[in-house]
């Protein structure tokens, strides 16, 4: 493919998605370099989350095409599209409640002989390792869940409202942490949050969506210099 | 009393070969979504198995290895051409899987004539229990069915393939999201849970009557355990199947098969009313 082999990362063409006869996305373009961050921003409902899922194959494309790695991933399963080096953080975490921490990590990765990369990252999972997960509070479940995505060394990592339900002191721990995670690993993010502060300490572009579609993009640095710009495009 | 004990022997081999035919369909449900109305066919294919590789000359502890890996081989082939295609449409599984049934019942009325065969059981003599000589064959069956069910659960809890096939029971899109391989694990799935039906088939052929029906009697129980016994579970079905195997053949014995079915179904049809998630998912819940 064209664009999709030059940029290497994720690249969205024309994207048209929803469920049943009911359209979400329409006629989407996106593309995510690699190392890039990017964050999504908009109200609730415009088809966010939708997006991520139908980039992870949880929801079948009307039309358009999705791409990775110069790959085409529109019609493969979504455990071809996790191997292909995209990890997933879905809105509510989808943790397995009855498993324990490790287990959930281990998941991530059938192979892997451990998961203490993720303990060194996450240092509150480690003394939980034989916790059931549902037992976890919000915040560590939260930790849980990216840990998880991150067992697999995803090359892009979807994450979906991270902060959704958490107290403030761990959502920014968290945004630490990843921002850490971001720099040493040149791993690319695209990020939904409602949590202005969030997105912008961790993206290098934030995306303004509504209607199923992007309708305006802009670096961090401008709309940290230019705050009425956000205010604009979320009260759309 | 010497009655009684063979009356709990018996019991027994029953309850732990209801097991394994229970374990089998539970665990294609749990796994898969898909209500199995073949497993029947599938324990009935077993024993053809196993009096085809004696015909063959096959020592007949090496046939009861072989059979169930027939019969999961046979799982396979279904799995590939039938059942992959009604993923997501729970109604469609039962649908399918009967007329699959429908297909392999008469499919053996075409090879093998409608009427009925027998396998006779190896030569290992008996024993005295509690002052009765009891069917050394009928142990071993005893031990190979609780050898399967142990084994299986080794595997469930103790192996990283086993984690997986847990994190799909309890969310399949999310285990497909972390890059499980779903469409591997539903294959194998149904394989090893028609094998599991084969495994019970085989063992149980020189003790029934082996014709194209021969799996009838066992459906209709195996669903009753899971369903008295409780889904989303690997131990629910071992429970439901105590249960109703153990009420099955205790009251066969003392009384009659008419009233064994009336029993197991009126105490089924209580515990489902008081229970409605099944014993074991309501014992979890309250904990």
């Amino acid at each position: 493919m064209d664009s999709g082999g030059q940029a290497g990362g994720l690249v969205i063409e024309g994207l048209v998605a929803g469920y049943g006869g009911g359209v979400v996305l329409d006629n989407l373009s996106l593309v995510v370099a690699p190392g890039e961050s990017v964050a999504l921003l908009g109200r609730n409902g415009v088809g966010k989350s939708t997006l991520l899922r139908t980039i992870m194959g949880l929801n079948q494309p009307k039309r358009g095409t999705i791409s990775f790695g110069g790959m085409r991933i529109d019609k493969r399963e979504p455990f071809e599209i996790a191997r292909a080096g995209l990890g997933y953080v879905p809105q509510g975490r989808e943790i397995f409640q009855e498993l324990t921490v490790e287990e959930n990590l281990l998941l991530g990765n059938l192979t892997a002989a451990n998961a203490d990369q993720i303990y060194s990252m996450f240092p509150a999972l480690e003394s939980k390792r034989r916790t059931q997960g549902g037992r976890l509070s919000g915040g560590q479940q939260q930790q849980l869940a990216i840990g998880r995505a991150l067992m697999g060394k995803p090359k892009l990592l979807l994450l979906d409202e991270p902060s959704e339900g958490i107290q403030p002191s761990v959502v920014s721990e968290i945004s630490a942490t990843l921002l850490r995670i971001i720099r040493d690993s040149g791993m690319s993010l695209v990020l939904v949050e409602q949590n202005i502060e969030m997105a912008l300490s961790l993206a290098d572009r934030v995306d303004f969506f509504d209607s199923g579609r992007i309708v305006a993009s802009h670096k961090v640095e401008a709309l940290r210099a230019n705050p009425v710009l956000i205010e604009e495009h979320m009260s759309l | 009393m010497e009655q009684i004990a063979t009356v709990i022997l018996d019991s027994t081999n029953a309850i732990l070969v209801l097991m394994l035919v229970s374990l089998g369909l539970a665990i294609i449900f749990g796994l898969m979504n898909v209500i199995n109305m073949a497993h029947g066919e599938f324990l009935m294919l077993g024993c053809y198995a196993m009096m085809e590789l004696i015909n063959l000359g096959v020592p007949f502890f090496m046939a009861l290895a072989l059979a169930p890996l027939v019969v999961a081989a046979i799982g396979l082939i279904a799995e590939e051409l039938v059942i992959k295609r009604t993923y997501h449409r729970l109604i469609d599984t039962i649908l399918a899987t009967w007329g699959l049934a429908l297909v392999l019942r008469q499919a053996m009325v075409l090879i093998y004539g409608p009427g009925s065969y027998a396998v006779s059981p190896p030569d290992v003599g008996s024993v005295v229990l509690f002052g009765e000589p009891y069917p050394v064959y009928r142990l071993i069956v005893m031990g190979i069915s609780l050898a399967t069910i142990i084994g299986t659960f080794a595997f469930f809890f103790g192996s990283r393939w086993g984690l997986a096939a847990r994190a799909v029971i309890a969310n399949r899109d999310m285990a497909a999201c972390l890059g499980i391989n779903t469409r591997r694990l539903d294959r194998m799935t149904f394989a090893f849970g028609s094998g599991l039906a084969g495994l019970a088939g085989a063992a149980m052929a020189p003790m029934i009557s082996i014709d194209p029906n021969a799996g009838l009697g066992w459906v209709v129980p195996a669903f009753l355990s899971i369903l008295v016994g409780g889904l989303g579970t690997v131990s629910g079905p071992l429970v439901g199947a105590a249960g109703v195997g153990g009420l099955d053949s205790v009251t066969a014995a003392f009384a009659s098969p008419v009233w064994a079915q009336l029993v197991v179904f009126t105490a089924a049809i209580l515990v489902i009313r008081v229970f409605p998630n099944g014993l074991v998912s309501r014992r979890r819940r309250e904990a």
